[in-house]
């Protein structure tokens, strides 16, 4: 559903009901990022939305602070029809400035997606931004993260398959616990 | 646990986990290691170029110095 917003507003004429020439003066602005879900995350290991993604948006933007438990790496699958995609191929890169390591980018073949180093243990918070491109399309997807926290990391992959998602999950490795929020948004097309 | 979101419905509910979870986490599990062993031998592998070329009396910055390389 979409939300009109004011963009803006301007009360001309010094009086406070608008009058109709008021009205037809303002333009009304949908936002481009528009919510699709949220969640709240407490000492979890496992994050998985499903029916996140859908014809209404080709791309999308996840947003997740979160601290946890222990060192761990997030990774990330796609999933469609109920089943979790571990073939992939995802083959990404990853730069990390801080502890953590560098994949070189392209070169890899994985079955899953390592989007960055979540936490150490301490109240440090860890906030990464994924943006995603075309999971809900018959095309490769694509995923774009960069995070901050522990380490700055920088990652991106391509998962090179046709295969449709309708769905996401979020793993942390190493039995990371996460607890934080999630909120995914769908980029409105025009 | 792990947090199950439905997006169409806004319903979320802490779940333990099932059979495809554990089979699902113990292949991230499997695939992290397999990762830190490849960054550990590249690790590796940038450091024996390095000890090569030291014992050649160049070091790293010469050969970038006159390549024209610049970065990691």
């Amino acid at each position: 559903m979409s939300t009109l917003r004011f963009n803006t507003w301007q009360d001309t004429g010094g009086t406070e009901a608008a009058t109709a020439s008021e009205v037809s003066a303002y333009s009304f602005t949908e936002p481009a990022l528009q919510l699709v879900t949220t969640a709240t995350l407490s000492s979890v290991n496992t994050v998985q939305i499903d029916n996140c993604f859908s014809s209404v948006y080709k791309s999308y933007r996840v947003l997740l602070g979160a601290t946890a438990d222990k060192n761990c790496t997030l990774y990330i699958y796609g999933r469609s029809g109920g089943t979790t995609d571990t073939t992939g191929p995802y083959r990404f890169g990853r730069y990390y400035v801080g502890a953590g390591g560098s994949v070189t980018a392209g070169s890899n073949n994985y079955t899953n997606y390592g989007a960055g180093w979540v936490g150490d243990g301490s109240t440090i918070p860890y906030f990464g931004v994924v943006d995603i491109h075309n999971p809900y399309e018959a095309v490769n997807t694509n995923f774009t993260v960069i995070t901050s926290g522990r380490t700055l990391a920088v990652s991106g992959t391509v998962v090179e398959t046709s295969t449709q998602y309708d769905s996401l999950v979020f793993i942390a490795d190493s039995s990371g616990l996460l607890t934080g929020t999630v909120r995914i948004y769908g980029y409105k097309d025009s | 646990m792990k947090l199950q979101v439905d997006a169409k419905t806004g319903k979320a509910q802490v779940v333990s986990f099932n059979e495809e979870d554990k089979a699902l986490i113990a292949h991230t599990q499997s695939v992290s290691s397999s990762i830190s062993d490849a960054i550990a031998a590249d690790a590796a592998a940038k450091q024996s170029a390095i000890d090569k070329l030291a014992a050649l009396g160049l070091s790293v910055d010469e050969i970038r110095a006159a390549f024209g390389l610049e970065g990691n």
